[in-house]
Formats: C-alpha cells, sequence, structure tokens
C-alpha cells in the first residue's frame, strides 16, 4: 500500500460531488479524505486498484490522473522531524496523533465502551469525578482501585479529558465510557486466568475497544489469545496491546513483540519519541503470522493521570503507546460506527508514514485521528 | 507443591456443548475454576507444577471438544517507579 493523490479534472459538479466518491468508493478506496470543491482525494491504495480506477474513468470519460503522495516540509526547519514537547493546552502525544481534527469535528468517543485492563482505576481522580466509569476486579483479594498507578495512567491516555484540572490535555476519547477491569495486582502481575476473565467481561459488556498495556516476554505465540482475539473479532470488538519493552536499541538489542500482542487477531502497538523516532525499548516485529508490530504511538516521557496526590506522572513505555491508539480507535468508532476488523482496518489505513522508521519498527506508523470528519 | 493452573480452549464446534466439556474435563481432574463462556475457555488446576505437566495436558488434550491446552503465563508491568513501564 502506498498514498497517492488522485485528481479529477472536470468542473462539473455533478462528477465532483457524486461520481468522483462514488468510483473510488467501488474499487474499495477511502473517501474520507476526498475533497468535492477540488476534486481530490488522497487514498492508500495499490497502483493495481489505481489502474482498474483509470480504466473505469476513461470509459465514462471521467478525467482523471493520480500521482503519488509527496511530503513537504516547511523551508525554515528542513527535512527531518522537528521536536513536540508538551504545550498549556495539548501533551506532545495528543499533538502527534492530531486530536485537534478530532476536536473541530466535535468527536470525542461519546457512546463507544472502552475496556482498560490494567491495574486497576483511581475513580476518585479529580479529572474523573464527573466521568461514569464501570470497575471489576478479577485479582483475588483485591477491589477494583488502583493501588498501582499504571492503570490510572493508561485509563487517563484513552479516555482522559482535553481540558483537565491542571496542566495540558492527555485524553484521547474525552468522552468514552470508561470500562476499568483490573487484571494485574498491586505489585503490577496477572496471570492468563485473571486477563481472559477480563476480556471475557469486556465482551459481555460489549465494549468495542480493548486496550491491554500488558505483556511477558516470550516469543512464542500463546494460544489462549489466538482463541480469544478472533472470537472478539467477531463480535465487534478489537483487542489491542502493548508489542513490549524489551528492545535496548542503543545496545544493538532489538527484541521482539511479546504475547499476547503477538497473536494474531490483536493490534500490537510500538512506541515513538517526541521527534517520532522508534523508542530505544520499543520492540521490535517477530517473523511469524501475528508476530508483526501493526502500529506505533506516543510512548516516551507520556504525561497523564496518577494515583493519590501526586495526580499525573511522565512515564514511558509500550504501554504508553498502547491507550493513545484505543483512544483514537474510540473516536473513529465513535464518528462512523466502524468496529472489529473494520475498526482495524480504518486504524491502520489512517496512520502516517513515519520517515526513516522501519515498518518491522512501527508497522502501518502513527497512528492518528483522521482528518475531514464533518462536525 | 503448587497445583498448575491450566488454560482450557473450546472448539468452535463445542462451544454450545460446554457444559459436557466441562464434565469431562473434570473427569480428567480439572478443577475447575473460572468458565469464561463467550470466550469458550476455561480455567482451572491440575497436577503440580515442575511434576506432572506432561501427563495432565495429555490427559486434558484428550477431552472431546478441546481445542487447545495451556499452562497459565504470568504477565506484569514495570513498578511504579520505573521510567519505563
Amino acid at each position: 500500500m502506498a498514498r497517492y493523490v488522485v485528481t479529477f479534472d472536470t468542473s462539473g459538479p455533478a462528477v465532483l460531488e457524486e461520481e468522483a466518491p462514488g468510483l473510488l468508493s467501488a474499487e474499495g478506496l477511502s473517501t474520507l479524505m476526498y475533497f468535492p470543491r477540488l476534486g481530490i482525494g488522497v487514498v492508500d491504495a495499490q497502483s493495481d486498484q489505481l489502474d482498474l480506477l483509470n480504466i473505469k474513468c476513461r470509459e465514462r470519460r471521467v478525467p482523471m490522473s493520480f500521482r503519488p503522495e509527496l511530503t513537504y516540509y516547511a523551508i525554515t526547519e528542513g527535512p527531518g522531524p522537528a521536536q513536540l514537547t508538551d504545550t498549556a493546552e495539548l501533551t506532545w502525544g495528543l499533538q502527534a496523533v492530531e486530536i485537534t481534527a478530532a476536536q473541530q469535528a466535535g468527536q470525542a468517543g461519546a457512546g463507544v465502551r472502552v475496556a482498560i485492563l490494567d491495574t486497576g482505576f483511581d475513580p476518585d481522580h479529580r479529572d474523573f469525578g464527573s466521568r461514569a466509569a464501570v470497575t471489576e476486579s478479577f485479582v483475588e483479594g483485591e477491589d477494583p482501585t488502583d493501588a498501582h498507578g499504571h492503570g490510572t495512567h493508561c485509563v487517563g491516555t484513552a479516555c482522559g479529558p482535553w481540558t483537565p484540572a491542571e496542566g495540558p490535555g492527555y485524553g484521547v476519547g474525552a468522552e468514552a465510557e470508561i470500562y476499568s477491569g483490573k487484571v494485574l495486582g498491586a505489585d503490577g502481575s496477572g496471570s492468563d486466568a485473571t486477563i481472559l476473565a477480563g476480556i471475557d467481561w469486556a465482551l459481555q459488556h460489549d465494549c468495542q475497544i480493548i486496550s491491554m498495556s500488558l505483556g511477558a516476554d516470550v516469543r512464542e505465540i500463546h494460544p489462549p489469545y489466538v482463541a480469544a482475539g478472533r472470537r472478539a473479532l467477531e463480535r465487534g470488538s478489537l483487542i489491542i496491546a502493548a508489542a513490549g519493552n524489551n528492545a535496548q536499541r542503543s545496545a544493538g538489542d532489538y527484541g521482539f513483540v511479546g504475547a499476547p500482542a503477538n497473536s494474531p487477531h490483536v493490534m500490537a502497538v510500538a512506541a515513538v519519541d517526541s521527534q517520532l523516532r522508534t523508542a530505544d525499548f520499543s520492540a521490535r516485529s517477530s517473523p511469524h503470522d501475528g508476530g508483526e508490530v501493526d502500529i506505533a504511538a506516543p510512548g516516551v516521557d507520556v504525561h497523564s493521570a496518577w494515583i493519590g496526590d501526586e495526580h499525573y506522572r511522565r512515564i514511558s513505555g509500550t504501554s504508553m503507546a498502547t491507550p493513545h491508539v484505543s483512544g483514537i480507535a474510540a473516536l473513529i468508532c465513535g464518528a462512523t460506527g466502524a468496529r472489529g476488523e473494520d475498526l482495524w482496518q480504518q486504524l491502520t489505513g489512517h496512520a502516517s508514514t513515519l520517515q526513516g522508521q522501519d515498518d518491522l519498527d512501527v508497522g502501518a506508523g502513527l497512528a492518528r485521528v483522521p482528518v475531514g470528519w464533518a462536525s | 507443591m503448587a497445583r498448575q493452573q491450566w488454560i482450557v480452549t473450546v472448539r468452535d464446534d463445542h462451544r454450545d456443548q460446554i457444559d459436557t466439556v466441562i464434565g469431562e474435563l473434570e473427569a480428567a481432574g480439572l478443577q475447575v475454576e473460572q468458565v469464561l463462556g463467550i470466550l469458550g475457555q476455561i480455567t482451572g488446576r491440575a497436577g503440580t507444577v515442575g511434576s506432572d505437566e506432561g501427563t495432565v495436558h495429555s490427559r486434558l488434550s484428550a477431552v472431546a471438544g478441546v481445542e487447545s491446552v495451556d499452562s497459565a503465563q504470568q504477565y506484569s508491568v514495570g513498578p511504579p517507579d520505573a521510567e519505563i513501564q
């Protein structure tokens, strides 16, 4: 797949507003970035799809041309990614995923149920006092409240506010419904039994998105998650999991995607830093089906909610990248109704290519909010 | 001596007969802990860690309608004070 600019060179409004997007759709191409007033669309496509489109357009006498999309840089900055930084309004991560597109469209994931399976959640956090949250614990002897911090941080990134009590906006799906399942105890550990129970619970509640910032550093696919991922997708629920922090790239170790992210039907998320480079710790794709990194998201120095009087903390990990993707999934689901496999395709289809990064490290590229939603 | 925890995944074509599968797993020695009805998975304990896992795995795997039997893995995130979690 590559990104192309498709131009319909005519001024006829009927062609530009109806026929052209119809032709794109008929070839399975997205019209989310089709601009009818310009007669120009930006699509992710195989070149043979566009050859077919070209033939159909010629048959209908609709003038059409296509070119690979070019990347433009501000001249003063030169090529190469600029360093993003947290501003008073937004964390660098929310800027990177282009949250402003959702803000402008008024899409905040309302009505979408996001399950975060982690160390629990602090429902008394000052930024979540007015938010409804369904919580459950699958850890023996522990209530659903987060006594670690990791779970609250992940809930914060996936579903936290755009305008918190203090500091920059840090949550992606600011109006999504929070389902916090505690599957890791206060010591940060859990087992298949607690995690699978959490997935089953999320499916009972028909959560469209299941976010799992957890993993084990094992290369082998663990069969229970192959079945769980497939059965979740069949019900229209997408499991999004952290690729793993087992790399140390600065020492030449690229690591591997661990379980459960290495299962087919489970989306594996890598971490990038504020210059949009693969994080030093972020695991590389494994060479088996399902072992690929599927997408990347901000995961270094991520500011989000924390338990206790501290309120906020800045930490790093593919755990922090994962809820960025889950939040974007909530926005897409809320705006378009896409679920399951369709939602997976929309997430990867809208990801932006990361210059200079290997597909093995970042998959489809940087997860981002689609542009062009009607408000 | 810790008992081994297992995850049993039921085959698609036996998910509507999960109760029968559970009965046969119990007869094969599994002490059932959870039935995850939507996922079609059962968690439970049988045998002893580091002792008879091979035998127990074979016995549970032989039950009709079982897709896979896997020993439960552990997962963790870093401690709260770690820079990378």
